[in-house]
């Protein structure tokens, strides 16, 4: 139905409605039917066309508002079955039995709109073709004149009174036991439902219990005699029940709606990235819920698990709870099994699944970010131990080929200068003296160049020794402060060394400066080095120039550069390493 | 004081140190191509100096050093290498050793030089 054709239909009800009550009324007050009772019913009447109107309103595409304004236009018949036309008693009849039907299917069908187990369509079903059935039955039986009044039934088919009574105690009697079977079942919700569920149906159940009850009470007592007053009474509590279980719809829908406002204050607390505890808590306030849980969908597994790994049980159909999956580009991620009343108000576990699924889909993020970091960092720090580990072979090479052979040169060529002695052609001493002087200075640059590449002694004496030998090669002043002489690994060693290197390169490049200081320290699992000179500052880890370079290889270490230099004020350069458990190498 | 006896794993060396150094006077008693064979040649041919290679394939030079003095009176032991001083700092300067000379200085007087200064 479009929602113009259900204004257009509300407004017709708005219109007839009153049109058919006056009518009736009119009808009645010839009648001699009790005033109180006619008012009554007309209020019960009216308390279901105005609730349906504003339920059909509100929420169009639940049943519940529709079938409470039918309910509501057949109650307006009903006091027409103690009248005394046999066409409009059994007018009146099937209205009462239709509407007490449509009653019975609303109070089974709430919050929800519609049945949801198959217990309750089938006892639905047979209790409408028995009652109906029951109905039509005690009609046939029924003979106006034996009541003294001067029409006849049409329809009256059972002429033996014993037979005719028999038909009435046997619609009772299904009557009866149908009413039972409406509490049985009233009892077995109660008993299954958790405390929102309860929440929310208390304000139907109970009048409805009242209501069953109250018509029990009434088919019984039409069995005996009793005091008008007392069948009065009994039928104004009927009354009063049938008038409460619409409000009651209203309370609990209400009841629903409210659970709607924790919603903007769960987001707020999904979004602070909740653990998996925190998340099933906030999910249980928001919804009233405490017997809430979350599942997570396991690829591997190819089934929801909850948070721990262990496999989760989905909920049975009608066993009061229910299952709420959240996808994405249309896989299953994870579940919310909550109280299947919930699902009264579809837009709230949809709320709840949003913001949950903001929260599961920032969790998958960060957890692939963190994923991505570490591989990032592991790759980084494979990188500079293999460009060690490459210029440690060329210095090797280095010093296995080339320098092994300006080694024996040099030695021979000493033996040649021997053999010769002092007597020999002054010409062949001077070529001798020279080509040992070559071999010597090719020697000299070649051990400059192989320690630019990998310096030995940090290899076989650690980061100190190394550090002193850099001062001492250096052009400028160098003051060394070590704070610590243990060793570590040899990737934070060679960082530690190039830091000092670079530095101590630029000071004597750069700086202009008198003097430099290299200092280290060790402390909470952290060496520290500075270098700082007194010379013209304004160095920066600009990008592509040494500085950054170091920063780099400091960073795949999880360490950090920091350059305090201001124009004119002189360089620092601090390096903090990370260094896990020192070394202790045999000295 | 001119008995000498070469640990070193590089034949070429070895020779020319023994042809430098039978030039300049010393005797060469023996040679040794690693540390285990120079401990036992140490042992038995009791030289008065040992040239040690500081690179030798199975201990390191220092390891070799203390080694000698172990038993009896240890010999001098002067180290070498193909390496210079300054890719061992303080190495050089703790230990056994009298003391060391990079092989491309070798010769009669650096030795003579250091054993006069003992």
């Amino acid at each position: 139905m479009t929602s113009t054709t259900d204004r257009r239909l509300r407004r017709l009800t708005v219109v007839v409605a009153p049109l058919l009550l006056v009518a009736s009324l009119a009808y009645l007050a010839t009648t001699d039917a009790s005033g109180l009772r006619i008012g009554v019913n007309a209020i019960v009447a009216g308390t279901y066309l105005a609730t349906g109107l504003l339920a059909w309103a509100r929420r169009p595409a639940n049943r519940t508002g529709r079938i409470m304004v039918a309910i509501g236009l057949l109650l307006i018949f009903e006091p027409l079955q103690d009248g005394a036309v046999p066409g409009l008693v059994l007018v009146g009849g099937m209205a009462a039995t239709v509407a007490d039907l449509l009653l019975g299917y609303l109070i089974l069908a709430f919050p929800w709109g519609t049945l949801r187990s198959r217990v309750d369509r089938g006892f639905l079903a047979v209790s409408a073709v028995a009652l109906l059935s029951a109905n039509i039955v005690a009609y046939s039986g029924y003979d106006p004149r034996l009541a003294g009044a001067d029409v006849d039934n049409p329809l009256l088919v059972i002429r033996d009174p014993a037979l005719a009574d028999m038909a009435v105690a046997l619609s009772r009697l299904t009557s009866i036991v149908i009413l039972v079977g409406f509490l049985a079942i009233f009892a077995a919700r109660w008993a299954r439902a958790s405390g929102p569920a309860r929440r929310i149906y208390s304000p139907v159940l109970i009048p409805s219990t009242v209501l069953v009850i109250a018509i029990l009470v009434a088919n019984l007592m039409s069995a005996v005699t009793v005091p008008d007053d007392i069948r009065l009474a009994a039928a104004v509590t009927q009354a009063l029940a049938r008038a409460f279980i619409p409000i009651g719809f209203l309370v609990g829908l209400l009841r629903t709606r409210m659970a709607r406002s924790a919603i903007a204050d769960l987001v707020v607390e999904l979004g602070d990235a909740p653990t998996p505890a925190r998340l099933r808590d906030a999910l249980a306030n928001a919804l009233g819920d405490p017997g809430l849980s979350v599942a997570y969908w396991s690829p591997a597994a190819a089934a929801f698990v909850a948070a721990d790994g262990t496999p989760a049980e989905l909920p049975a159909d009608g066993s009061g709870r229910a299952v709420t999956v959240l996808e994405r580009d249309g896989e299953p991620i994870a579940a919310i099994l909550h109280d299947a009343a919930l699902l009264a108000d579809p837009g709230l576990v949809a709320s709840v699944a949003s913001a949950m699924r903001l929260a599961v889909e920032n969790e998958r993020l960060q957890a692939e970010v963190e994923a991505q970091l570490g591989e990032v960092r592991e790759s980084r720090a494979r990188i500079v131990a293999a460009g060690d580990a490459e210029r440690k072979r060329v210095e090797r090479d280095l010093h296995d080929g080339a320098q092994q052979r300006l080694v024996s040169l040099t030695l021979a060529l000493r033996l040649a200068r021997m053999k010769l002695g002092d007597d020999g052609d002054p010409e062949v001493r001077q070529t001798l003296d020279q080509a040992s002087e070559e071999a010597r200075s090719a020697l000299v640059e070649l051990r400059e160049l192989a320690r630019g590449i990998h310096p030995q002694i940090l290899t076989e004496a650690g980061l100190g020794p190394a550090i002193e030998s850099l001062a001492g090669r250096s052009p400028v002043d160098v003051d060394v402060d070590l704070g610590t002489d243990r060793r570590f690994s040899p990737a934070v060693e060679a960082a530690g060394y190039f830091v000092v290197s670079e530095a101590l390169t630029n000071v004597a490049k750069y700086a202009e400066a008198s003097r430099a200081l290299v200092r280290t320290t060790w402390g909470h699992d952290e060496l520290t080095i500075e270098v700082a000179d007194d010379g013209a500052g304004g160095a920066a880890i600009a990008g592509g120039g040494g500085l950054r370079g170091l920063a780099d290889r400091l960073s795949a270490l999880e360490g950090r550069l920091e350059v305090v230099s201001p124009q004119g004020g002189g360089t620092r350069l601090i390096a903090r390493i990370p260094t896990g458990a020192p070394v202790e190498l045999p000295g | 004081m001119n008995t000498i006896l070469i640990v070193d794993d590089h034949a070429g060396f070895r020779v020319q140190a023994r042809a430098l150094l039978e030039a300049d006077g010393f005797v060469v008693v023996g040679e040794a191509i690693d540390g285990a064979s120079g401990l036992t040649a140490a042992r038995s041919l009791r030289p008065d100096v040992v040239l040690l290679d500081i690179g030798l394939p199975d201990i390191e030079g220092f390891d070799v050093a203390r080694e000698l003095a172990i038993d009896g009176p240890p010999p001098l032991v002067v180290l070498t290498s193909s390496r210079d001083a300054s890719d061992f700092g303080p190495l050089l300067t703790n230990g056994r050793q009298l003391g060391f000379i990079p092989k491309d200085e070798l010769s009669g007087d650096a030795l003579r030089a250091l054993l006069d200064a003992a």
